[in-house]
Formats: C-alpha cells, sequence, structure tokens
C-alpha cells in the first residue's frame, strides 16, 4: 500500500488530500487529454502561490481529474474503509454535481440529483464531525425544486448575464453608459 | 432594458427585411449563434424553435477530394450494407448487380455535431476521443455497445446521399459524415477490479481500457455520443488509458 492510498501525510495535518495524493493528481492532470471546449485547470492548483481558482476550475478539478486519481488510490479493495467512505462520499457529490451542470434535464434526472445530494450531506454530517453545514450545503439540497420550475442550471444560472454584460462593457458606447 | 427592447427591435429588423438581411448576412449568422447560445439543448428552444442550428454542421470550404484507402472503402461497404440490410453496395465492378462504391470521397477534418467540435487525430487530437455507439459485429444491428475510441477519418460519400442533395450544394448539410474510428483495446482481465472501482461510479467515474487500438471502424455520425476525456495511466505494470465521458447533456454509460 503506498503513503497515497494510506492517507499518513493527511493524518498529521487534518487536511483530507495530504500532499501525497496532491502530487498524484496533478501528476496524472499533466497527462489527461481534454476536448477544447473543457477550460484547462492551473498546474498548481491547491498551493498557496497559485491562490484562488473559478468556481469554473474547480467544477473541472472536481468533477475530471480528482476522480481519475482518488478512485485508484481509495478506490481498491486494499483501501482503508474510512477512505473509502470518504471517496464515495465524494463522488456523492460529483454526481449530484454532474447532473446539477447537464445542459438537458428530466424529472427522473432531478430525482437522481436530490438522491445523491441527501446522500452526500448525510454521509458529510456522519464523516466529518467537525465540519460545519454551511448555507451552500442547505441551498444544494433546495436545488432539485429549482431544477424543476425552471429546468437547467445555464438558463437562469449568473454566467450567462456575466458574459453579457462583459460583451456589453466592451462595445463602443462613447463613454455614455446605456447608449 | 433599454439593451433588450433594442435587441427585441433588431431581430425583428433581421426577421421582416429581407434586404436589410441580405445586406448584412454574415453579421445575421454570427447574431444568430450568439442569440442561441444559452438555449441550445432546453426544451423551450426545441418548442420555439429559436435556434436553426442543424444536428451537424462543417465548413464546406474545407472539403478536400480524395481516395479511400480500399480497406476502409471495404469497411464503409459493410457499414452501408448493414445499416440499409441489403447486399446493394460492392467495392468491386465485378458483380453487375449491385451498386459499386467509388473510393472518391470528401473529406473534412472538422465537424459540429449538436454545436460541439470533433475532429480527426490529425487534425486536433484531443478533439479525437470520442465514446460511440459501435456496430454489433454479429448482427444487423447499426448501434450496439458503447466503445471509446479516436477518430482517424472523416468523410463524405456522394454516392450513397439522396439523389436531390447531389443537386444542392446547401443539402450538403443534410448528408452523413461518415467516421473512421479506432477503438481502444479491452482491457486485461487482471485488472478488472480496478477497472470495477471506476465503473461502479457510472458515468462520474469512467472506466478503463487497453492503450492499444484495435482495427478500425466506420460508424455515422449519429453514432458519436460525446467527447471523452483520456488520462494514460500505469497500474500493476501495466499501461491502460483511463476514459471518461464528458457529455453534457445526459450521462450515458
Amino acid at each position: 500500500m503506498n503513503p497515497a492510498q494510506s492517507g499518513k501525510a493527511s493524518s498529521t495535518t487534518g487536511a483530507i488530500l495530504g500532499k501525497d495524493v496532491m502530487e498524484a493528481i496533478w501528476a496524472d492532470m499533466a497527462l489527461t487529454e481534454l476536448p477544447s471546449w473543457v477550460t484547462a485547470v492551473p498546474y498548481n492548483w491547491g498551493t498557496a502561490v497559485r491562490g484562488k481558482l473559478s468556481a469554473n476550475n474547480w467544477r473541472v478539478i472536481c468533477t475530471i481529474h480528482i476522480p481519475i486519481t482518488l478512485i485508484r488510490l481509495w478506490g481498491g479493495d486494499d483501501a482503508p474503509e474510512d477512505r473509502k467512505d470518504k471517496l464515495q462520499n465524494f463522488m456523492d457529490l460529483v454526481c449530484a454535481v454532474q447532473i446539477a451542470n447537464l445542459r438537458s434535464i428530466s424529472k427522473k434526472e432531478i430525482e437522481l440529483y436530490e438522491h445523491y445530494i441527501h446522500r452526500y450531506m448525510t454521509g458529510f454530517k456522519s464523516l466529518y464531525k467537525l465540519a460545519k453545514v454551511k448555507p451552500i450545503h442547505h441551498a444544494a439540497l433546495h436545488y432539485g425544486d429549482i431544477l424543476r420550475d425552471f429546468g437547467p442550471a445555464h438558463t437562469h444560472g449568473a454566467a450567462f448575464y456575466e458574459r453579457y454584460i462583459h460583451s456589453m462593457q466592451t462595445q463602443n458606447h462613447n463613454m455614455r453608459l446605456g447608449m | 432594458m433599454r439593451s433588450s427592447s433594442r435587441e427585441g427591435k433588431l431581430r425583428a429588423l433581421l426577421s421582416d427585411h429581407s434586404e436589410v438581411r441580405e445586406y448584412v448576412s454574415e453579421l445575421a449568422k454570427t447574431y444568430e449563434a450568439f442569440l442561441a447560445e444559452d438555449v441550445r439543448g432546453t426544451r423551450l428552444a426545441h418548442m420555439a424553435q429559436v435556434t436553426q442550428e442543424q444536428d451537424v454542421a462543417f465548413d464546406e470550404t474545407r472539403l478536400r477530394d480524395s481516395n479511400l484507402p480500399h480497406a476502409i472503402l471495404l469497411l464503409l461497404v459493410q457499414f452501408l450494407n448493414k445499416k440499409h440490410r441489403t447486399t446493394l453496395y460492392s467495392s468491386s465492378s465485378d458483380d453487375s448487380t449491385r451498386r459499386m462504391l467509388s473510393p472518391r470521397v470528401k473529406t473534412l477534418d472538422k465537424f459540429s455535431l449538436r454545436g460541439v467540435e470533433y475532429s480527426t487525430t490529425g487534425y486536433r487530437t484531443r478533439n479525437s476521443h470520442v465514446l460511440f455507439r459501435a456496430p454489433m459485429s454479429n448482427s444487423s444491428e447499426i448501434s450496439g455497445n458503447l466503445e471509446s475510441g479516436q477518430i482517424t477519418h472523416a468523410f463524405l460519400h456522394s454516392q450513397v446521399s439522396a439523389p436531390r442533395a447531389q443537386e444542392d450544394e446547401q443539402r450538403l448539410h443534410h448528408l452523413s459524415i461518415y467516421l473512421c474510428i479506432q477503438p481502444y483495446a479491452p482491457l486485461e482481465p487482471e485488472l478488472n477490479d480496478v477497472d470495477q472501482s471506476y465503473r461502479r461510479f457510472e458515468f462520474a467515474g469512467g472506466f478503463l481500457s487497453g492503450r492499444e487500438f484495435q482495427p478500425h471502424m466506420i460508424v455515422d455520425h449519429s453514432s458519436v455520443v460525446s467527447h471523452v476525456a483520456v488520462t494514460p495511466l500505469e497500474i500493476r505494470g501495466s499501461k491502460v488509458l483511463h476514459i471518461l465521458p464528458m457529455d453534457r447533456v445526459s450521462f450515458t454509460l
């Protein structure tokens, strides 16, 4: 069993992903070939040098790069039980995020989203006893209703408005806003 | 508010006045694409037909005349006979009752399918990795199991199109794009347990496959499901590929 599997490095700092796991993720990430429409993420994400990441960067990291490495390290039969549980919990979140970001959505998929996000939250509370439930967790539990009422995320997400505002700001308006 | 109102007026102007539309045709095309950007894939878009986006599109100026290698022509003949449940197509002129397919094709290096760009491996490798429905080898069904592979050639064949489509250049858009794909080899059985640990998470976990390629196969564009992210891994000394489907419309695996 290698150190990344055992999670020894993380136990001393309290971090879930220790330096060894992060290095394994960075190494796999450098080899991953993504379609051109997927935004590449900084090669040194998660370090103090890199600093903050965009929401889209986090989505790509959590739905593509982390599962590829983490399932290999923590998904085997020989992995410690707590790692397996944490992997299962994280993958519940990944499934929920993947469904919430679909370009088209059905009632069945919304129910599936609710199933995964409830299971994620239940697991989160039992696995991470010291972690606090934040408003974003609460909001995520209601997101099924929003999908049901307003359709896929991109139809009501702020990304469209942000892009539209950016597009308008780039127009020549002779310094007179509203023109 | 003012900008929304102006946008509405501009749309009305472009749709009602053919003269204006003709004059600014290039602008109108770009503007329509921009407007349709965020409604693509929604039910509202399909109901209201906000977008005129076609399932498949390509740049006709990039088409190149070319001759298919005989091995690929044979595969195309097999595919067409299976697709149309016939023995009509042939690669040789020996049998006068059958229709001999010419190796002359128009090749293309990239095309857009449901708004997503795919390309051949020679043009842009990262856009050539796909998840597709492979024809079943011992069945008349042309869509079978999901497989992953790399697009090596993409081409149009005028002989297998409807006669009307040949008359009108515009109707090229309605033709099938035939894709020559090299599927990735199956995984060695001793790594099945690792593969299962990925497959357990279905669309979110992906799966493993061998790094080598299997023989080419031909499919048409409707068999393509989505792009995949490909990561070369070394597990227990074996070189494998991790395949993660990148479908944003539905989760398939």
